[in-house]
């Protein structure tokens, strides 16, 4: 009987909410949670549409009742089933404490179950468990070869921030998949970063060197690499980039193009002091000529 | 005796043409009868010009074993035929054609297209190639392309080497002929004005209500319909779906119902560029199923019953052939989930919020390509497209962080809009709120909606006040301050239903909010943009102007 009760509760809070204009209140999602009220009073004892709701529940900043529909749903069925979405639900309140051993739990029933591990693996991560984290990681990419490049980021992350595993083997997981689908510039940018971080800017140029052809036609892409040459301490070599870059930049309307033209100032500055330093601390030659402006690469 | 002779020929025949027998030298190969390692026309004609002439057992040109050169011999020889000369260039295709029960096209460009489909309403066997050509009357044997099956069914043929900005016509089943409903016409080359002069595009947002027994997608299909019949019967160049395609829960069937049910004609010759919902990829971006095969918990409840596809996760990603590669344009993004494209001079990107979105290293990713991307881009015109509303106080209130941990439409107004704006992109289209509401031009709002000021945000007229975009308010690309910093946010989540208001309503970053079901329809050229919102009588109850 009270069983009953439950869902017609629900259904009133729901409506409540949807009429109301209660300031956390979604009309769209207090619609879904109105339909699955339906579906689980004529239909009290099944498991999924409870899961389904308390989901909804947690979208619609309602934690406690999706937490009572995840218990309910508890009691009607096999808990373990249950134990995903338990898990994702106190997940999504912020609260990863509770979550993980729902998420444990869940994997040892279904050790495949792709949306477990992406959800243990990005928790682990946030907490700071990176070990572990990795390991998930490492598991989904070893389950998909359809992941986005977002998972090799943060696996290669991962990677990079342990002593035992390192830049090298981040580098190596990005180069690899990159092999596998071709230049990503998402993963490039971050091999870019990591060489540089490493302070092997050479390595950050060949890679720069390396990127879309359309994206070497950009100013940008001569700031950057006016960039690396300066922290490799290039400066001289720096200059004619950043002549290039200026002159594409100069009928830029952009607000990327503003942005860019400062950062080209700035870089001048840097490069010529840095030059002359070099040149006044010379005594055996005379201080060198500008090298010439490179070759742009063609549009 | 005879069918052991032809089993033998036919068994040497699969022996690649490098083979080579055990003895050093190459393995005769059946019909070459130039001995070239190939089987071309000059095989078939010497062949027929041996007719009558008795011949060995096991001669390569004897195909049927009969002891005779007959010209049974050359005919089979031509399915043998390694060579595309071997076909008289002028034979037309011999196929029947077939009506799939869904009819695609995907990755148009200027010198290629995606043909995709799955099933037989005849109900005889699906059909496994495609003849095409320009001339409606006759599709040529040589174009006859057999197809890939995937793994959920679908057969699909790339055609490529296309000419730019041509109309051709194909046949499912390759038939030689073919008709209007079964064409495409190919883009101009990338940077170009169409022949016609204009290219448009129609958007459609949350269109995915059929599977749920409604008949509003229909009526706002048919109100595009009108609109086209009465201006210019300009059909669209492009479909552009803003996620929440299929409801409730993105099943293979619900695509069915919702999408190649609802739209078979304008699928058939328009290439289809959609984005993901939030109800195509599960809850929070994955399938709560405990099967690892299985993409719906539900399986029955809204979807009406079981799906007639293997469902793995995630269907939306199983029917769609969307670039990954930068294969029409654009940077390579790597995932089906997000992509961009160019078509004529304009330049479209469709970004995935509900599922990379949500986690902060795929989020990183994304954003990193889009501004790459971006970067790259020298289309006279960009259009971005995606399912979650930067600004919206419709079914959703974009003032509401929905969820606690991920919240798609913060991170879209907070991180994504700022993009936008810095990189020069035009236009903003999304759904989710089932209303239409279209901004101002506008560039630094990424607050809620309390926060928004129109002196500083909005480009304004000449008395001060924000412009509307429309007669001598039009927008330039260029705002007043020089710089191409603004943006128009369009939500288009009305293209199946227009259901409700939240609190706040209207968002005061907006010019014009109606809940009324429709969809957009993009007119552009070399200078001159104009998006309007149609009903489902196919008229324009909102519309603006960006000139460039």
């Amino acid at each position: 009987m009270k069983r009953h009760l439950l869902p017609r509760l629900v259904l009133l809070i729901a409506q409540c909410l949807s009429c109301g204009g209660t300031a956390w209140a979604d009309a769209a999602v207090n619609n879904r949670i109105q339909v699955l009220s339906q579906k689980i009073e004529n239909d009290p004892a099944r498991q999924e549409l409870r899961l389904e709701r308390s989901l909804a529940f947690v979208e619609n900043n309602q934690p406690e009742l999706a937490l009572a529909d995840i218990r309910a749903a508890e009691t009607v069925g096999d808990p373990v089933e249950a134990a995903f979405t338990h898990g994702l639900v106190l997940y999504q309140t912020g609260d990863y404490a509770s979550a993980r051993p729902y998420f444990d739990r869940y994997l040892q029933a279904y050790p495949l179950h792709r949306a477990t591990l992406e959800y243990r693996a990005r928790l682990l991560r946030d907490t700071g468990e990176n070990r572990q984290a990795l390991a998930d990681y490492e598991n989904l990419i070893s389950l998909s070869n359809s992941l986005d490049p977002g998972y090799y980021l943060a696996t290669a992350r991962l990677m990079a921030g342990l002593p035992d595993r390192g830049v090298a083997e981040a580098l190596a997981l990005l180069d690899a998949r990159m092999a596998q689908l071709g230049p990503l510039i998402s993963l490039e940018r971050y091999a870019i970063e990591l060489e540089r971080n490493r302070g092997n800017f050479q390595g950050a140029m060949e890679r720069m060197a390396g990127l879309d052809q359309r994206l070497r036609a950009t100013p940008q892409w001569q700031v950057e690499i006016a960039e690396l040459l300066v922290l490799a301490g290039k400066s001289e070599e720096a200059l004619p980039y950043l002549t290039v870059a200026k002159e594409q930049l100069q009928s830029g309307r952009l607000p990327v193009h503003r942005e860019l033209l400062a950062t080209v100032h700035r870089l001048q500055e840097q490069a010529q002091h840095a030059a002359l330093q070099a040149c006044g601390s010379s005594l055996q030659s005379p201080c060198p000529q500008a090298a010439p402006a490179p070759v742009l690469p063609p549009h | 005796m005879r069918h052991l002779q032809i089993l033998i020929a036919l068994a040497m025949l699969t022996l690649s043409s490098y083979s080579y027998s055990q003895c050093g030298g190459p393995v005769p190969l059946l019909c070459d009868a130039d001995g070239n390692r190939d089987v071309n026309m000059n095989d078939i004609t010497a062949i027929n010009l041996a007719k009558g002439t008795p011949v060995a057992p096991g001669d390569i040109r004897d195909i049927d074993g009969d002891g005779t050169i007959t010209v049974l011999d050359a005919r089979q020889c031509v399915a043998y035929c390694s060579l595309p000369e071997c076909v008289d260039p002028n034979a037309t295709c011999v196929g029947t054609d077939i009506q799939p029960e869904r009819l695609f096209l995907q990755q148009l460009g200027s010198d290629r297209v995606i043909i995709k489909w799955r099933g037989n309403l005849g109900g005889g066997a699906e059909a496994n190639n495609v003849c095409f050509g320009t001339d409606m009357a006759a599709l040529l044997q040589t174009s006859k392309t057999m197809a890939t099956v995937t793994a959920t069914g679908h057969s699909e043929v790339l055609l490529s080497n296309l000419e730019a900005d041509t109309t051709y016509y194909y046949s499912v089943g390759g038939a030689g002929v073919a008709d209007t409903s079964k064409s495409f016409h190919t883009a101009p080359a990338p940077g170009n004005v169409p022949a016609d002069g204009n290219t448009r595009i129609w958007i459609v947002g949350d269109s995915g209500t059929a599977s749920l027994g409604s008949p509003a997608a229909g009526e706002v299909r048919d109100g595009f319909m009108t609109f086209v019949n009465n201006h210019g019967d300009e059909p669209a160049d492009l479909f552009l779906m803003l996620g929440d395609n299929a409801y409730n829960q993105g099943t293979d069937l619900e695509h069915q119902w919702a999408i190649f049910d609802v739209y078979p004609e304008i699928l058939a010759t328009t290439p289809l560029w959609p984005v993901i919902g939030n109800h195509e990829m599960g809850r929070s971006g994955a399938s709560i199923s405990a099967n690892t095969n299985a993409y719906s918990i539900l399986g029955d409840g809204s979807s009406g019953g079981p799906d007639p596809a293997p469902d793995s996760p995630m269907p939306y990603l199983n029917i769609f052939t969307l670039p990954t590669n930068g294969e029409v344009g654009g940077l390579p993004s790597g995932t089906e989930q997000y992509y961009s494209f160019d078509y004529a001079n304009v330049h479209i990107v469709s970004l995935d919020s509900q599922v990379a979105i949500r986690d902060t290293a795929s989020r990183a990713a994304m954003l990193q390509w889009l501004q790459d991307d971006l970067m790259a881009n020298s289309q006279d015109w960009t259009i971005v497209i995606f399912h979650h509303p930067p600004y919206t106080k419709g079914s959703h209130n974009s003032d509401v962080p929905l969820g606690m941990v991920d919240k798609p439409i913060f991170a879209i107004r907070e991180e994504f809009t700022p993009v936008f704006e810095q990189y020069g992109v035009d236009l903003a289209y999304s759904g989710h709120s089932h209303i239409y509401e279209r901004s101002y031009y506008i560039k630094g709002h990424t607050g809620l909606s309390a926060t928004f000021n129109p002196a500083t945000m909005a480009e304004l007229n000449d008395l001060n006040v924000p412009a509307s975009g429309q007669g001598i308010e039009a927008y330039t690309q260029i705002s007043r301050n020089g710089t191409d910093d603004k943006v128009v946010y369009t939500v288009a989540g009305n293209g199946g239903q227009a259901t409700t208001l939240s609190a706040g309503f209207p968002h005061p970053a907006h010019f014009f909010s109606q809940l009324e079901i429709g969809s957009v329809v993009i007119d552009l050229d070399a200078n001159r943009l104009e998006a309007s919102f149609v009903d489902v009588n196919g008229a324009v109850l909102d519309s603006f102007v960006i000139t460039r």
